[in-house]
């Protein structure tokens, strides 16, 4: 099969590029490649909303003002020059989708509704209820459906093919036939999204968000930058750890400790419930620590986020999803009870280094969305501005992908990548399970929240480092694929899955034990501050053959903002 | 929360030998466990070839809808322990889409028939700016008319629940439909009104068998018979003249004179030259059975004018 | 004697006039006296509608205040009529801004919708209103040696929030004919298949694929006869190879009655009941 310009994932970033790209080009084939239904992708959960400084509720805002945020929301790892171009592209790119039909609430005068979000200084976060990713994937669906998008849905991508210069393909399996292809395509864009599936039992993500582009940039050569952010959402469901939206404490919501009190006026007075999420995050797990936190009876420990006092009306109206998530998930209402959360592994701010163009070192090879890292959200990412990401550089990737596409031919050879992966998958399904996926995968869950979590410290991440290692041995060893059937084999996809997740929780794990400072995210309690004198670099990790680590300092833009220290 | 017994009872189906089979799994498990989650312990621990979608575990991508205990709905929604009769949850694929693997379907025919709506926004250039310096101005109250329907989450429970779909496969489906009237809705769209209504009324609107089934399967609780409704709505003013327009104004106007639909001489009204047989028929029944002639079709009762008055009103005054 | 009021919906009309006759023998037998709500209006159908939406609440907040005003509860054998009157009175008891414009131009028949009366269909009003001891009490003879499919009709099960019993495994039919000492048949195929009644002026062909379904399912798994509550699924069905009846006529005859009486000799497929 060859196409000219392949997009791997189907979320907000692929579905934008896909868009950009068909709408750019002069007859190049372009086409979408996903492991789901493009719509099933995990920008469909995102709740809350996107920023864009429109200025429709608070006169005073402007693109300066949300660059500053971002900046400052980043711990000031955010490259600067990067971020000032997403925040000033925003009030375009919503405009853009809200011609294309997102539906947005609206204020009184008709234009788009903006809420109040996490370490923002202004009403900036555009939404639609709370249910904003969902909209806003469903648009860029039916976009794409206009345009005649091509889609390979329920393919799961496997490797980059490449030749030390340019990219010549991808391989995959068709999950519905099980035969494993190479596609051959003149650019690749890798917007496969997160890997916060790493910390299994204990994240909001999507069971597929298992970093599966990511992990194949990394064996392809590509470096991945800052892997060792990954952010905690302060509100996740105690069971499930599903995600209960930054909107709820948006509209209102008060976090509540055992006692009763609004716990956060310790750790940000004037922000409140509103701190930037790894703020929220570590209060809420310092309130538990020291003995301020509930505990139900299967020893789940956990804070309340309070709803009640704004009434049935509000929450009807404003949070209708979190209501609904509330009774299924946990059997609450929240209109009468608390919600019972906890933090929960949520976003990965790190990922595939690119330029501002979302070019790879790879000619041809680009990354877009949650998958890569530019990076505009440097430490940790605030609210309002993952789905503003996706769309700018989808939109960036898409544009970039045809122009290089349409100035060159297909590159010679990547075929036999084809054997590899073949070979790999057929040692898969021959060999004798010694253990299960579903025990392994719970153990890797164990290992990050425990060891990774958010609190960390280096006798625990080192011992947890140990922890991983020996699960990685045992699962190359001990673990194969019982259903050793061809069509729609999910426990192959799942053991493929299960690998890439360990091949990135390694590099998690190596790179938080170069850090020694505690940044947005990243909180050690053995290096409590921020170091900008050692620390101020984004770490960049290749792998070699061998699977050791090379290990480099990346330069951080800092042209616009001096590093200060961060005050909510 | 405590550990409960029971019996998963699984439709499965292997396709490589097209072999289908029903297959009882014996579970001891946790009270609180959804149906997905009931599937992934099986899938975890007793056998791991059971294969069934899933994704955001939230109810909001729409991988996992299938049929439980009969009825479709997402099985990361639905709570296990609610649905076990008699000891057992029965699972099955959804229906009215080809059954790929166990409780996989191909939902491409049902995309397929969401295409032919045109499920997307064609700007209408007097509402919707020519450039990226402002957004078209949506009151509230226009947006209230389709927010609902954009929570589908094309997850084909509906579909899989259609009656409509059971008597005629060529039948467009209700999550597509719900579709076309939230652009019809969207006053930012260009599109001639009278051409989407078009586009839904052939194997469309008139289809709808009204079961109601619809409601009871979405998971978002939109109610695609309802829009249909709306749907005919509009079409009785823009769309061709048909049985279905003919129907409904005569209902209407029945209804209004006398308070109940005249059921003696909706065949013709409807139906036209068709409809002379069904009234020829019914007249010999009537004949038969001695039944006068004034009582064929109903009487106006006593103070109709009231209904009347009542009906106006209505329609003026009620927002 | 226990008073309900009977909703005369177009079942009882013209073709369909026997319905009215079965239904207050029905509730005669049951001990209970019927009231007529003669100046109620149509339900609407499903068909008003797609004129004016709101009209339909009005008209069916009207025929509720008719009952309320009598100082009873409303019952309608018509499983759509159940279904609309049902859905009408949660959209009014859900919305007081609604119920209040509602009233307002009400209250020119000097009626008013408090929204106190209950909405009964023959299969609730039979467990809730009549009670199954009683029902029970009030048969007098057994229909035997015949093997009868219950077939619910869409609208007694869906949407959820009107259902009159559990959507996903009724078994309240099962329980009102079993009583008869008819042998139910409680599984067969397309049992849940709906009848296309409301298609049929707009679509007759798709009445007839659908109509069909169940009655061969029935018949297949050795069913005399299928059993609705509904008359208009009972309308839409019958003709056919496999004959089918209302409930209500079959427990008229448990009552003692001739099926001549409860019009089982105007059904177009013959049915033969041995007493």
């Amino acid at each position: 099969m060859k196409v000219d310009v392949l997009i791997i994932g189907a979320g907000g970033a692929g579905l934008y590029a896909a868009l950009s790209a068909a709408k750019e080009t002069k007859g190049l084939n372009v086409a979408v490649m996903s492991k789901i239904y493009p719509t099933r992708s995990h920008t469909g959960a995102a709740q809350g909303g996107i920023n864009a400084a429109l200025a429709n509720v608070d006169p005073s805002d402007n693109e300066s003002a949300h660059t500053f945020d971002t900046i400052k929301g980043s711990d000031y790892l955010a490259d600067q020059k990067a971020v000032k171009y997403m925040c000033y592209e925003a009030p375009r790119i919503v405009r853009e989708m809200e011609h294309m039909g997102v539906p947005f609430s609206r204020i009184n005068n008709g234009k788009i509704a903006q809420r109040p979000f996490g370490g923002a200084s202004k009403d900036r976060t555009c939404y639609s209820a709370d249910k904003m990713g969902h909209v806003m994937l469903h648009t860029l669906y039916e976009q794409c459906l206009k345009n005649e998008v091509n889609f390979l849905n329920e393919w799961f991508f496997l490797n980059i093919a490449h030749d030390g210069e340019r990219v010549q393909g991808v391989s995959a399996i068709n999950i519905a036939t099980g035969e494993t292809q190479f596609i051959k395509a003149k650019s690749v864009i890798l917007a496969t999204g997160g890997h916060s599936r790493m910390y299994w039992g204990y994240t909001s993500n999507a069971l597929g968000c298992t970093g599966d582009g990511t992990a194949a940039a990394l064996r392809a050569g590509v470096p991945l930058k800052d892997m060792e952010f990954l952010q905690f959402h302060p509100t996740g469901l105690r069971k499930s750890a599903i995600l209960v939206t930054e909107a709820a404490r948006g509209e209102g919501g008060h976090l509540k400790n055992n006692l009763g009190e609004r716990f956060m006026s310790k750790y940000a007075p004037s922000k409140m419930e509103l701190g930037p999420r790894d703020l929220v995050s570590r209060s809420i797990m310092q309130e538990i620590r020291e003995g301020r936190g509930f505990k139900d009876e299967e020893g789940r420990e956990f804070v309340h986020l309070d709803l009640t006092h704004l009434g049935a009306k509000k929450i009807k109206e404003r949070l209708p999803q979190i209501r609904e998530l509330a009774i299924d998930f946990e059997g609450i209402d929240p209109i009468e009870t608390p919600i019972p959360i906890k933090p929960t592994a949520h976003y990965a701010m790190g990922g595939i280094d690119t330029n501002l163009k979302c070019e790879t070192n790879i000619e041809g090879l680009y990354a877009a969305g949650e998958s890569q890292c530019v990076s505009v959200h440097g430490s940790n990412r605030l609210g309002g501005n993952s789905l503003l990401d996706i769309v700018v550089f989808g939109h960036v990737a898409g544009l970039e992908a045809v122009r290089y596409a349409e100035g060159v031919d297909f590159a010679k050879g990547g075929e036999e990548i084809l054997q590899k992966d073949k070979k790999m998958i057929e040692e898969l399904m021959n060999r004798e399970s010694k253990e299960t996926l579903g025990d392994l995968r719970d153990e890797l869950g164990e290992i990050m929240f425990r060891h990774f979590g958010v609190f960390k410290n280096e006798k625990e991440m080192k011992e947890g480092y140990a922890k991983l290692k020996n699960l990685i041995e045992r699962a190359n060893k001990n673990l194969g694929v019982e259903d050793k059937s061809k069509v729609f084999n999910l426990d192959l996809q799942s053991t493929l899955e299960f690998f890439n997740l360990l091949e990135l929780a390694d590099v998690l794990a190596y790179t938080s034990l170069e850090r020694k400072e505690s940044r947005g995210s990243f909180y050690r309690d053995d290096y409590e501050t921020r170091d900008d004198e050692n620390f101020l670099y984004h770490s960049m990790v290749t792998k070699n053959s061998d699977g050791s680590f090379n290990y480099e300092k990346g330069k951080v833009d800092i042209s616009m903002y001096e590093p200060a220290e961060r005050v909510y | 929360m405590k550990n409960i017994k029971y019996t998963a009872k699984i439709k499965r189906y292997n396709p490589e030998k097209k072999e289908s089979y029903w297959q009882d799994f014996e579970v001891e498990v946790e009270d609180t466990l959804t149906v997905l989650e009931l599937l992934m312990y099986i899938k975890d621990k007793i056998d791991s070839t059971l294969t069934f979608r899933s994704f955001c575990r939230s109810a909001i991508c729409g991988s996992c809808a299938m049929l439980i205990n009969g009825r479709s709905g997402l099985a990361c929604k639905i709570q296990a322990k609610d649905k076990i009769r008699n000891g057992v949850v029965k699972i099955e694929p959804l229906q009215h889409l080809p059954v790929i693997k166990d409780l996989v379907v191909d939902i491409d025919p049902a995309i397929e028939k969401l295409k032919k709506v045109k499920p997307y926004l064609e700007p209408d250039p007097k509402k919707v700016p020519d450039n990226l310096k402002s957004e078209s101005l949506v009151s509230p109250e226009e947006f209230a008319m389709y927010d609902k329907q954009t929570d589908c989450i094309l997850c084909m429970a509906c579909y899989g629940q259609c009656n409509a779909l059971e008597g005629d496969a060529k039948y467009l489906g209700p999550l597509q439909l719900t579709k076309a009237f939230r652009f019809i809705m969207d006053s930012r769209d260009g599109m001639d009104v009278e051409e989407r209504i078009n586009l839904v009324e052939n194997s469309g609107i008139y289809e709808c068998v009204q079961c109601q089934m619809c409601l009871a399967a979405c998971p978002k609780d939109i109610k695609p018979a309802e829009d249909i409704l709306g749907l005919r709505r509009i079409a009785k003013d823009v769309g061709k003249d048909n049985s279905a327009t003919r129907r409904a104004k005569f209902w209407f106007q029945t209804v209004y004179e006398t308070g109940q639909i005249d059921k003696y001489n909706l065949p013709v009204a409807s139906l036209e030259e068709d409809g002379e047989v069904i009234k020829e028929n019914m007249e010999k029944e009537f004949k038969e059975r001695g039944l006068k002639e004034e009582n064929f079709g109903p009487q106006p009762f006593d103070g109709i004018q009231d209904l009347q008055n009542f009906i106006k009103k209505v329609q003026k005054e009620v927002k | 004697m226990k008073k309900i009021g009977i909703y005369p919906g177009c079942c009882f009309q013209g073709a369909d006039e026997h319905n009215y006759e079965i239904t207050i023998r029905f509730l005669e037998n049951m001990g209970v006296d019927g009231i007529l709500l003669e100046r109620a209006a149509c339900c609407g159908g499903g068909v008003i509608d797609e004129s004016n939406k709101l009209v339909v609440y009005g008209l069916n907040a009207r025929n509720i205040a008719l009952a309320e005003k009598e100082g009873v509860d409303l019952y309608t054998p018509c499983n759509t009529c159940y279904m609309i009157i049902a859905k009408t009175k949660l959209a009014l008891d859900s919305n007081p801004d609604l119920k209040e414009q509602v009233n307002k131009i009400l209250a020119d028949e000097g009626l008013e919708y408090k929204g106190e009366a209950k909405i009964y269909h023959t299969l609730n009003l039979l467990r809730d209103f009549i009670g199954m001891d009683n029902y029970k009490k009030a048969l007098k003879r057994e229909i035997s040696g015949v093997k009868v499919a219950p077939y619910y009709g869409c609208h007694v099960l869906a949407p959820n929030e009107v259902a009159v019993d559990d959507p996903d495994n009724p078994t309240l039919l099962k329980e009102i004919l079993e009583p008869l000492g008819v042998e139910v048949i409680d599984e067969y195929q397309n049992q849940n298949t709906c009848c296309g009644y409301h298609a049929t002026y707009t679509d007759n062909a798709q009445k007839e694929r659908l109509a069909i379904k169940p009655l061969d399912g029935a018949k297949e798994a050795g069913a005399d006869i299928v059993a609705t509550p509904c008359p208009l699924c009972h309308k839409a069905m019958d003709g056919k190879e496999e004959p089918i009846l209302q409930v209500t006529q079959l427990i008229n005859v448990a009552c003692g009655m001739t099926p001549e009486e409860t019009a089982i000799n105007l059904n177009k497929t013959e049915v033969k009941l041995s007493i």
